[in-house]
């Protein structure tokens, strides 16, 4: 829901690093999203390409990949995907903060992010 | 040594700016100065009707007379909330948020710099109507404390996981209306500890003033 302020976080990245570089066109921009925001791809794709009109950033591709939850047990060093648990009664598929090793308490290690790992462009 | 690009030639820039990092970072921040005024803080979300506000004014009620109270407000618009608190005679600050649909890490920044920590000892603020959003914007509250009623139906906390896995303290609202609105609470609780074990949770009606108290004490008041 809060997919265009990102997306205008996002531009204003790009374009400054951009300007710093003297590039002439950015070419690509490239997002990891962990699972466990509320970021939708396809708004976050939506408001870029609303947002990107008129930069340098026109013609950009916004390339997103999304990033698995991982989590950790302080307990048992459990180090990986997180549990998913089922309600049968609606099929809905919710995580869970338990160690799907020994039941304790974890720790969101990724699954959290909305990180700009790289930009493509072309320095005149 | 810098590897400069040739004119034209396509260059990849690595960065690993993280978005949302921004707002954990100024939520530090804001954690920081409450900690270095010995403000006690807690960030009070839930969906519209939960009873967020009903909880900080019973609260107020019961805790006023030991600790420096104040509250700071966050809704799309109005200042009602504010104004149903501000009558129990403590400071309460209202942000406006205009369009957006949760209270971030620089909006509370700027409302405490509007506001004399060195006499409060407790700050409630509650976050907008909205169980999605404040999940992704932690405020850099002490405790994060999510109300759920009965009357949202039963299924609301698996619709929502995120925010629940995120929480310190769930209250579970109006359970005085649970018979006529047919929701069982243990049903809301089972899947509140699906989602996060450990997590405390207590049963109020703040119609009622039941389990208000137990609220103050798992919040350490």
């Amino acid at each position: 829901m809060h997919e265009l302020y990102v997306a205008n976080e996002i531009v204003k990245i790009a374009i400054r690093e951009a300007e710093k570089r003297g590039a002439k066109q950015v070419k690509s921009v490239q997002l990891v999203v962990g699972k466990l925001t509320h970021l939708s791809k396809e708004q976050l794709t939506f408001c870029y390409h609303l947002l990107k009109k008129d930069t340098i950033l026109k013609g950009s591709r916004l390339i997103i990949t999304e990033q698995e939850p991982k989590v950790k047990c302080s307990s048992c060093s459990y180090l990986g995907p997180i549990k998913r648990v089922a309600d049968d009664e609606l099929g809905l598929w919710a995580i869970s903060l338990a160690c799907p090793n020994c039941g304790g308490p974890v720790e969101i290690k990724e699954g959290l992010e909305c990180r700009i790992k790289a930009i493509k462009m072309v320095v005149e | 040594m810098v590897i400069r690009p040739e004119p034209g030639e396509v260059f990849d820039v690595e960065l690993e700016e993280d978005i949302l990092e921004a707002n954990r970072k100024l939520a530090e921040e804001n954690a920081e100065t409450l900690r270095r005024y010995g403000v006690r803080s807690f960030d009070i979300m839930g969906s519209v009707g939960s009873g967020k506000t009903s909880l900080i004014e019973r609260l107020v009620q019961m805790l006023k007379g030991r600790y420096r109270i104040a509250a700071i407000g966050g809704d799309v618009a109005t200042t009602i909330d504010a104004e149903r608190i501000g009558r129990h005679g403590v400071k309460v600050l209202q942000i406006n948020t205009g369009k957006e649909c949760h209270l971030d890490a620089n909006l509370v920044k700027k409302a405490l710099s509007r506001l004399d920590l060195s006499s409060i000892d407790i700050l409630f603020i509650e976050n907008v109507g909205n169980l999605i959003c404040p999940a992704d914007f932690p405020l850099g509250c002490e405790k994060r404390v999510v109300v759920v009623s009965v009357s949202e139906g039963e299924h609301m906390v698996v619709k929502h996981p995120y925010i629940f896995a995120g929480a310190d303290l769930a209250v579970i609202n109006k359970i005085d209306l649970s018979t006529i609105m047919g929701v069982d609470p243990s049903k809301i609780e089972r899947d509140i500890h699906l989602i996060k074990p450990n997590l405390t949770v207590v049963r109020t009606s703040c119609k009622t003033g039941e389990g208000v108290a137990e609220v103050a004490k798992a919040l350490g008041l």
